[in-house]
């Protein structure tokens, strides 16, 4: 795979993660009215807990490894799932599993053998 | 020891090698269809979730650009709820245009978020008609000098509401509008003189009868029929708002309306009341009204 196209396929994916993600903090942040308050900090939070998939994405497009950079953007791909789950349902049991198994599959394969 | 000689010879057996290259080139190649594919998947998927997050975000704007268009242009022309219809491909939006005739809606048309096309009224001896049977109201501006004028109500039934458009033989303010007026008939939008004197000029020729689509003016209710604290106000406010969303020439024309405006103070040169039959009967004693054109009714 060329670099080129892994550095598309990561633009794209680092994208979807981030307007997702946004959409769903803007819900959080909706009516609140400083810019630091728990809410703020929840969003923020969720924004960088998120986006942990992206950097492993960014980190393996780098150092060309390929087991890492497939099961980070599936990664990438379950996080977007889990916000578009979020968005529809409303309930939060699925949503949190779907988010928090993105992140583990995306981390453990990222960790170097 | 027989053994080892065995396997050294079948590793450095010619034949044996080629094949072995083979299965790993094999391999290899199912390999890199299974990830390419894999990653084909992925970027398709991801790609769909923009579009999933986007879609709203535009139809909004859309509809937004068409909802503020039409609170600058339009005699007495509300846009209801909007209907959402996000799809992968081909997402719309629809909403009513309505008319308050003295608070009761009357559906006009239907508007999508793009794409609307100038609307076809049929005529008839009996007036200009949309195709839901509703009454197409039209001004004449007080500057330019027409073979007729109406000032005909003797068609209105009792039990029935009408909207009726009434051109001026003059401009007035807005402040100065409102003793103008029977205390039963607040006119509920004003028509504004957005010509410049180029403009008037040209239409003394063609002596333009404008139809309620075309004009511009400033509503002085809300979409539910409450009356503005500061109609006035309000109206620029909706202009700037609709300049800022609207672009190409809807935008020109919206610019054309700030600049009139700004060039000297909003100036009203025909309104729209509504009301019942009997009501409507005072506005042939108000001798600054030139001409009155019946629009949508409904029955009370």
């Amino acid at each position: 795979m060329s670099n080129i196209v892994r550095k598309i396929i990561f633009i794209i994916a680092a994208l979807a993660v981030n307007i997702s993600a946004v959409n769903i903090i803007s819900f959080l942040l909706f009516g609140a009215t400083s810019i630091i308050s728990i809410d703020a900090l929840l969003g923020l939070l969720l924004l960088i807990v998120s986006n942990i998939p992206v950097i492993i994405l960014y980190r393996a497009m780098k150092n060309k490894r390929e087991t890492s950079y497939l099961t980070a953007l599936f990664g990438a791909i379950g996080v977007c799932i889990a916000f578009i789950t979020l968005a529809n349902i409303w309930t939060l049991t699925v949503p949190i599993v779907i988010f928090s198994v993105s992140i583990l599959i995306a981390l453990v394969f990222s960790i170097r053998k | 020891m027989k053994n080892s000689e065995n396997d050294l010879d079948a590793i450095f057996n010619h034949d044996d090698s080629t094949n072995l290259f083979k299965q790993a080139k094999r391999k290899n190649i199912q390999q890199n269809v299974v990830i390419n594919l894999m990653l084909v998947l992925s970027t398709v998927v991801l790609l769909v979730i923009i579009k999933w997050w986007i879609t709203p975000y535009l139809l909004t704007q859309d509809t937004a650009k068409v909802e503020t268009y039409y609170t600058v242009f339009g005699a007495n022309m509300y846009v209801g709820q909007w209907q959402e219809h996000p799809k992968l491909l081909g997402s719309s939006a629809t909403a009513p245009v309505y008319k308050l005739v003295d608070g009761i809606p009357v559906e006009l048309k239907t508007v999508q978020h793009k794409n609307n096309t100038v609307d076809a009224f049929v005529s008839s001896d009996h007036g200009v008609f949309r195709t839901n049977g509703q009454k197409v109201t039209t001004f004449m501006h007080p500057n330019v000098v027409y073979k007729e004028y109406n000032k005909d109500l003797t068609s209105l039934q009792e039990d029935t509401l009408y909207e009726v458009a009434l051109s001026f033989s003059r401009s007035f303010t807005p402040e100065e509008l409102e003793s103008q007026f029977p205390e039963s008939l607040t006119p509920s939008w004003l028509w504004l003189d957005v010509f410049d004197e180029n403009g008037v000029k040209a239409m003394q020729k063609e002596q333009p009868i404008f139809t309620e689509d075309e004009v511009v003016g400033i509503s002085t209710v809300d979409q539910s029929g409450a009356r503005f604290e500061n109609p006035v106000e309000h109206f620029q406010e909706d202009l700037k708002l609709s300049i800022s969303k609207n672009r190409g020439t809807d935008k020109e024309k919206l610019m054309q309306v700030k600049e009139a405006i700004d060039r000297e103070s909003p100036e009203v040169i025909g309104a729209v009341v509504t009301g019942s039959a009997n009501d409507l009967q005072q506005l042939k004693q108000l001798a600054f009204v030139k001409n009155i054109s019946i629009g949508a009714s409904v029955h009370n």
